[in-house]
């Protein structure tokens, strides 16, 4: 394993900060950055127009068509930033360019840092291109403020979590495949009580693994935020697992993982 | 068959008063004669047209036509539809369906006014009827129920609602656009 020096804060902000310009630049001047943000675009102009003809929807569903929208801009942020996060260090290994970036003058917590930056940018993309479909949605029953505070608030969280895990699992991984499967998976598994019943989620055993799974907290959140019209503080309890596991996976990201970053990967494979 | 359970069968067929006795309560209006409700309401307009997610305010009048003061008479509003398969929640409808009328010496009239948002779409009759809250000074009160509001209510479903279209291609081409332009130019710079 190699050892890694712990460099001055200074020295590691330095780093981080060229190391994501320069994967800031690669993602979003050549990269897949402007064709994802295509993509995503084209999925919320689909949700958009049919919640805004569907002739058969209350007037007050606006509400819960705007958190629809909300939740899928979350989903799909989160999900387009992990993937590039996944790619970010075993995908350097796969395209045999890690070695020249090990041996670059930069820390590897700095290395760490800078592209789990450079991924979230993704997220934060996704957010300003959903701006103008909640407004559109959100403008007739006034919920585009809350629509956004809480896409900013509880996605953010949400899109850190997934980020730095993708960070993680790709710092670990011996094959950029292993990586994204692994990634997906995980995001996949996370999401699917989001999909259980409402019967199904009654009693205490079932709200303790709602509260617990930090996806499953934060479209919690988001729901009472824009359907029911609660205050920001009034379910931010809802917030700790996404802020647990924002913190928890960026440190595991930028000081725990860079140690076991190797040319051929160490823990998973 | 128990013999008490044959017995209690037996009374109730002989006389159903009897067995209907313990759980129906005759009507209030039985007890309080045949009398008119000293009530009578009234609603500011009889037709309304509006389109589906606008509001509008409806004034009701409740006036004492008779002879004695009231008191403690609670006006409530209601939604119908009138357009078959249309749901109504009544509470969508109107925040505050339930007020207070104040206290109406003989003659006299109080106005209720209720804001009414217009959540599907079709064709509705409102109403708003007044209960008396069972104190003995409004006994002669009676349920006083007012001319239906005729309402309807328009939605139209078109190709580009509220310009939506302008969003949902405008937006992705725009996207579209600036990959297109950044490719070019970075194609450019490498020759």
């Amino acid at each position: 394993m190699a050892t890694v020096a712990a460099p001055s804060r200074s020295t590691a902000a330095r780093d981080t900060g060229v190391v994501a310009g320069q994967e800031l630049r690669d993602l979003w001047l050549a990269g897949r950055g402007l064709p994802l943000m295509v993509a995503f675009s084209l999925l919320l102009s689909v949700i958009t127009y049919l919640g805004a003809t569907n002739r058969s929807l209350n007037f007050l569903e606006r509400r819960e068509t705007v958190n629809l929208t909300v939740q899928v801009a979350v989903a799909v942020g989160a999900l387009l930033a992990m993937v590039v996060a996944g790619d970010a260090i075993s995908g350097e290994r796969e395209r045999g360019t890690l070695e020249s970036l090990l041996l670059a003058p930069v820390s590897r917590r700095g290395l760490a840092a800078g592209k789990l930056l450079a991924a979230l940018s993704l997220w934060l993309a996704a957010l300003v291109v959903a701006g103008p479909y909640l407004w559109f949605l959100a403008r007739g029953v006034g919920a585009f403020t809350d629509a956004m505070g809480a896409a900013a608030l509880a996605g953010t969280l949400v899109a850190v979590t997934f980020t730095a895990l993708g960070i993680v699992i790709s710092s670990l991984a011996r094959s950029n495949r292993l990586s994204l499967s692994v990634s997906l998976f995980t995001l996949l598994a996370l999401y699917t009580p989001t999909q259980l019943p409402a019967g199904a989620k009654q009693g205490w055993a079932a709200e303790l693994l709602l509260r617990v799974n930090p996806v499953t907290a934060a479209e919690h959140y988001i729901g009472k935020v824009v359907i029911n019209q609660h205050g920001w503080t009034q379910d931010a309890a809802w917030l700790l697992s996404p802020l647990v596991g924002a913190v928890a996976l960026t440190f595991a990201a930028v000081v725990v993982a860079p140690r076991f970053m190797s040319l051929r990967g160490s823990a998973l494979g | 068959m128990t013999r008490r359970r044959g017995v209690a069968l037996a009374l109730a067929l002989a006389c159903p008063a009897v067995a209907g006795a313990a759980s129906i309560a005759p009507p209030a209006a039985a007890t309080g004669a045949d009398a008119p409700p000293a009530v009578r309401v009234a609603l500011d307009h009889a037709r309304v047209a509006t389109r589906l997610g606008a509001g509008f305010g409806l004034g009701s009048t409740i006036t004492n036509v008779g002879r004695r003061p009231l008191a403690g008479l609670v006006a409530h509003l209601n939604v119908v539809s009138l357009t078959n398969g249309v749901y109504v929640d009544p509470e969508d409808w109107s925040p505050q369906r339930t007020k207070n009328v104040p206290a109406l010496a003989p003659g006299r009239s109080a106005r209720i006014g209720w804001r009414v948002n217009a959540v599907n779409g079709g064709r509705f009759a409102v109403y708003v009827v007044t209960v008396p809250n069972g104190s003995p000074r409004n006994a002669s009160a009676g349920l006083a129920i007012g001319p239906p509001l005729g309402l309807r209510v328009t939605e139209r479903r078109v190709f580009n609602s509220g310009g939506v279209v302008f969003l949902a291609v405008g937006l992705p081409g725009l996207l579209g656009l600036a990959t297109i332009g950044t490719r070019a130019r970075r194609r450019r710079a490498q020759r």
